[in-house]
């Protein structure tokens, strides 16, 4: 792929993201609601979008993460609530007066087209003279490497060149928001990872707003600015990649992410006066910053990274000890994660080496002791 | 399958056979339209052009055939337009009883034209209609759209979902969409429809001759011929129905074909 | 606020409308109403040879109990089995044919070729047939040449059957082909692979699975047989009295519409009731 530096020269009128203050909101959703008949897919959310951010917003199917994308793009109505952009209601504006250009799941080239032609539609249908749709069509096609390909039909394309036509084709109207819906959902997994390194590129070149939804983890990780994860209509945490992957803020984020051991457990106190947490697999210490806000008799599920757990063969080396069966294993490279299950039946993730693994020498089914250090729970209040 | 190739080879041949079997009375009706003997029978007399020079003669002829090209003139591009409506409906809309409508849709051809005949004869009568030919283009209208929807519904199906909604996207508006995304993808069906519905009307009799009355189209000029006698003339009429429809047939198998063979 | 609500989903109901009503409304207008005038017809009385507008069971009362309406019901009804027997019969090997052992660009040509047939004009290849099958036709020519004497083949049951394999065989090789060419081609590799021999994986795994296909092939010819009235006036020369025939007499000769009508709403009452059979047993689990 060649490069895209010269995309903002291109763009005369491209807002410098530094001109804005940080925290500016570009769009924000008030109290969404949304019903179809007596199912709830978006349920009273709040959300604001800062511009020239990259935003992914994930979650399992069903989630209301693709409802949430349509109803900003007018493809569905609001039951209830408002959207706002630069502080202004857009609910009521129809799909063709938002100005909102979206990256399809399925692409949508319109295949009765050829690739310049396609490029052009948002062009001609905002009343563009033909000679300056043609330059700037040529023009975002080179930017995409698809010198070339101008008077090809879309269906002489391979999976990643539609990929960019696709986007040339909303980027060519110089939007202030771009709206993905899983654009990277058809293509293998060598061409995806090439496309989230250019998608992340173009967004901070263009310094636009995109507004992401995806079911990838590293889809969502590796671009955005702020990952927000939703279940069943509501956001259940909204945040920066890091923030997230650190402290989950519930344990359907921490489940949903996967690779971390959740502990239920209850808040007691020691005679000595300290908290510690209790639970069916035993009493755990934690950090002091941690606890700060916890009172006696609390239900907490304990959280802990996988990478955050050793084993051993024998009890009685470290402070949060935990007695497991081992289940399976996995290997992941240079890495083995293993399952185990404790007599309660909590599942536990470790994540090891793999000559640590092979010096440990365990078999499937064999009991092992899983530790951490306190400093690496994370508590979150059920 | 794997199965022997004598098996495989006699499964062709009948196949063949029935083929034969369709396309006897065609082809032998092409034949007897040329021969100058008053009974069609072997041996052959000679080759002549007698029995359409008669035919093209005969007043009652020429204006049954004018009436049958005048009705579908009409009645294909209104049939067309309703089917093309109801399919794009289908394609595009959710709503209470849209199954129902469908089925209710697609049932005129189910329905023994003696049957429709009858009760479109009652109806029509009773609103001043009947002998007419606007009586003819109404029932054929109810008779051919639901092909016309069939048609056009099946190139529907092939069309991204998402296609019309793009275009409004990128700032069409519902109108401009449907005319910049709508038509160009489905032109050919509506050619394809268009063309199947002026042969249905073409060849359609029964309805046609109890609504008609006394206004005859070509198919009813020769149900006529049937009920009086035995001559060459019914297969010189033959021979330019068949060439019409055959071609509109045809006309409209190309264009569907040529989109499958495409998807 | 709440005006450009109502303006946006107003013309948006515009839209819609304009584009769903239609068919449907004319449907309604032209199709169902000269239905439902079929049902109230069936009511009506005959005074002095003048339709009347009226509520009386008499024509139900006649017909039924006529012993000419049932004999023709029960003609029409067995005519219409044995045709769309015979046509699912010879369909059979043909559309095994065209799924299975021809190329895709022969199967595209042969299936177009076996729909021209069905949207042209029947009434002149019923013709046609009559001059093959009539006395001193081209068959009775052809067996007297080799030394066989027939009789006259017009007017007899097999002329029938003729017509209406001629009428109905197009539709059902179609239907029968699409069901055969939508079946998961791996099911009978898999039958293969169990060591079942062709006849077994035909009887046992490619007909069941096409059933619902062969069911629907065979209603269709059921139901044009069911309907047609040309074929038993011409090839069958009016010694066939079917209820078709029964109706187009009716109504071209006298005034005795109710009556038709009564004979009609029974034609479509067997009709759909034979239809909810077949589709139910076709897409009943085996």
């Amino acid at each position: 792929m060649n490069t895209l530096t010269d995309i903002t020269a291109a763009r005369p009128v491209a807002p410098n993201p530094g001109d804005h203050h940080m925290s500016h909101a570009h769009i924000s959703l008030k109290n969404i609601h949304k019903t179809y008949g007596d199912s709830v897919a978006v349920d009273r959310l709040d959300l604001d979008i800062e511009e020239g951010k990259f935003i992914a917003i994930m979650g399992p199917s069903g989630c209301g993460k693709s409802t949430l994308l349509r109803m900003l793009a007018g493809l569905e109505d609001v039951t209830s609530g408002d959207i706002l952009r630069e502080g202004q209601r857009i609910n009521d504006l129809a799909i063709w007066e938002r100005d909102m250009p979206m990256v399809w799941q399925s692409l949508a080239l319109f295949p009765f087209l050829t690739v310049r032609e396609n490029v052009e539609f948002g062009l001609r249908m905002n009343g563009v003279a033909s000679a300056e749709r043609r330059t700037r069509a040529l023009d975002w096609l080179s930017k995409l490497g698809l010198e070339g390909y101008a008077n090809r039909g879309v269906d002489q394309l391979s999976g990643g060149q539609r990929q960019r036509v696709a986007l040339a084709r909303c980027l060519v109207t110089e939007p202030s928001v771009l709206l993905l819906d899983e654009p990277l959902s058809a293509l293998d997994a060598h061409l995806s990872v090439q496309m989230q390194g250019e998608l992340k590129r173009l967004q901070r070149e263009l310094g636009i707003t995109f507004v992401y939804v995806t079911h990838s983890h590293s889809e969502a990780f590796s671009m955005a600015d702020t990952v927000v994860i939703m279940n069943q209509g509501r956001i259940e945490q909204a945040g920066s990649p890091e923030d997230i992957y650190l402290r989950p803020a519930t344990p359907f984020v921490a489940r949903f992410l996967g690779g971390s051991s959740i502990f239920d457990c209850k808040a007691r106190r020691r005679k000595s006066g300290e908290l510690v947490l209790e639970g069916a697999d035993g009493t755990f210490d934690c950090a002091a910053s941690e606890l700060v806000e916890l009172d006696e008799g609390e239900k907490v599920s304990l959280i802990v990274r996988a990478d955050q757990i050793s084993v051993t063969a024998a009890a009685g080396w470290a402070e949060n000890e935990v007695s497991a069966r081992v289940m399976g294993e996995e290997f992941v490279g240079a890495l083995v994660n293993l399952r185990l299950e404790t007599a309660s039946g909590t599942q536990i993730t470790v994540q090891l080496q793999q000559r640590d693994m092979q010096a440990l020498d365990i078999e499937v089914g064999a009991g092992i002791t899983a530790s951490w250090h306190p400093e690496d729970g994370h508590i979150i209040k059920t | 399958m794997r199965v022997s190739l004598l098996t495989r080879r006699l499964t062709v041949i009948f196949l063949g056979l029935a083929l034969t079997f369709l396309y006897a009375p065609i082809l032998t009706n092409f034949v007897f339209s040329l021969n100058s003997d008053r009974f069609p029978t072997i041996p052959l007399g000679d080759v002549t052009l007698e029995w359409y020079r008669l035919i093209l003669a005969d007043a009652l002829v020429i204006d049954a055939f004018a009436n049958t090209v005048k009705i579908a003139l009409i009645v294909a591009p209104i049939a067309t337009a309703m089917g093309f409506a109801a399919a794009y409906a289908d394609y595009r809309f959710d709503f209470f009883g849209k199954k129902l409508v469908l089925v209710f849709a697609l049932m005129p051809p189910l329905i023994p034209l003696v049957v429709i005949g009858l009760a479109m004869l009652a109806y029509l009568s009773r609103i001043g209609l009947s002998g007419t030919l606007p009586a003819i283009v109404v029932s054929h209208i109810v008779l051919t759209s639901p092909f016309a929807m069939a048609i056009i519904r099946l190139r529907f199906s092939q069309i991204d979902g998402d296609l019309e909604f793009a275009a409004q996207n990128l700032g069409a508006s519902n109108w401009r969409a449907f005319r910049e995304v709508i038509i160009p993808s489905t032109k050919t069906s509506i050619l394809a429809a268009f063309l199947l519905c002026m042969a249905v009307s073409f060849d359609e009799y029964a309805v046609t001759w109890f609504v008609g009355g006394l206004e005859e189209t070509s198919s009813v000029r020769i149900l006529s011929f049937l009920q009086s006698a035995v001559s060459p003339r019914i297969n010189a009429i033959g021979s330019i129905t068949f060439i019409t429809s055959i071609t509109l047939i045809l006309g409209a198998q190309f264009l569907v074909l040529r989109r499958l063979a495409r998807a | 606020m709440t005006t450009s609500i109502s303006t946006r989903r107003l013309s948006r109901l515009a839209y819609s409308g304009l584009w769903s009503l239609p068919l449907p409304l004319w449907l309604a207008g032209f199709f169902l109403g000269p239905m439902i005038l079929l049902i109230w017809l069936s009511f009506w009385d005959v005074r002095n040879f003048l339709l009347t507008p009226d509520f009386q069971l008499e024509n139900w009362q006649k017909m039924l109990s006529a012993n000419y309406f049932w004999a023709a019901y029960l003609r029409t009804t067995l005519i219409a089995i044995s045709a769309a027997i015979l046509a699912s019969l010879v369909a059979l090997p043909c559309a095994l044919a065209i799924s299975f052992f021809l190329g895709l660009k022969a199967r595209m040509v042969v299936l177009g070729l076996f729909v021209v047939p069905f949207f042209t004009s029947y009434l002149v290849r019923i013709y046609s047939w009559q001059i093959y099958l009539t006395e001193n036709g081209i068959i009775m020519k052809t067996l007297a040449a080799v030394g066989i004497d027939s009789g006259s083949l017009l007017n007899t049951p097999l002329a029938l059957m003729v017509g209406l394999v001629t009428l109905t065989l197009p539709l059902v090789i179609v239907i029968q082909s699409i069901s055969m060419l939508s079946l998961d081609k791996t099911l009978i590799d898999a039958a293969y692979n169990l060591g079942c021999g062709p006849r077994r994986v035909l009887f046992a795994t490619v007909l069941p699975a096409v059933r619902p296909g062969i069911v629907l092939g065979a209603l269709f010819a059921f139901i044009f047989s069911f309907g047609d009235f040309v074929t038993a006036t011409y090839l069958g020369g009016g010694k066939f009295t079917t209820l078709s025939i029964l109706i187009a007499d009716t109504v071209k000769s006298g005034q005795q519409w109710p009556r038709a009508a009564v004979v009609s709403l029974v034609m479509i009452a067997t009709l759909l009731v034979s239809a909810l059979g077949a589709i139910s047993y076709a897409y009943r689990r085996a």
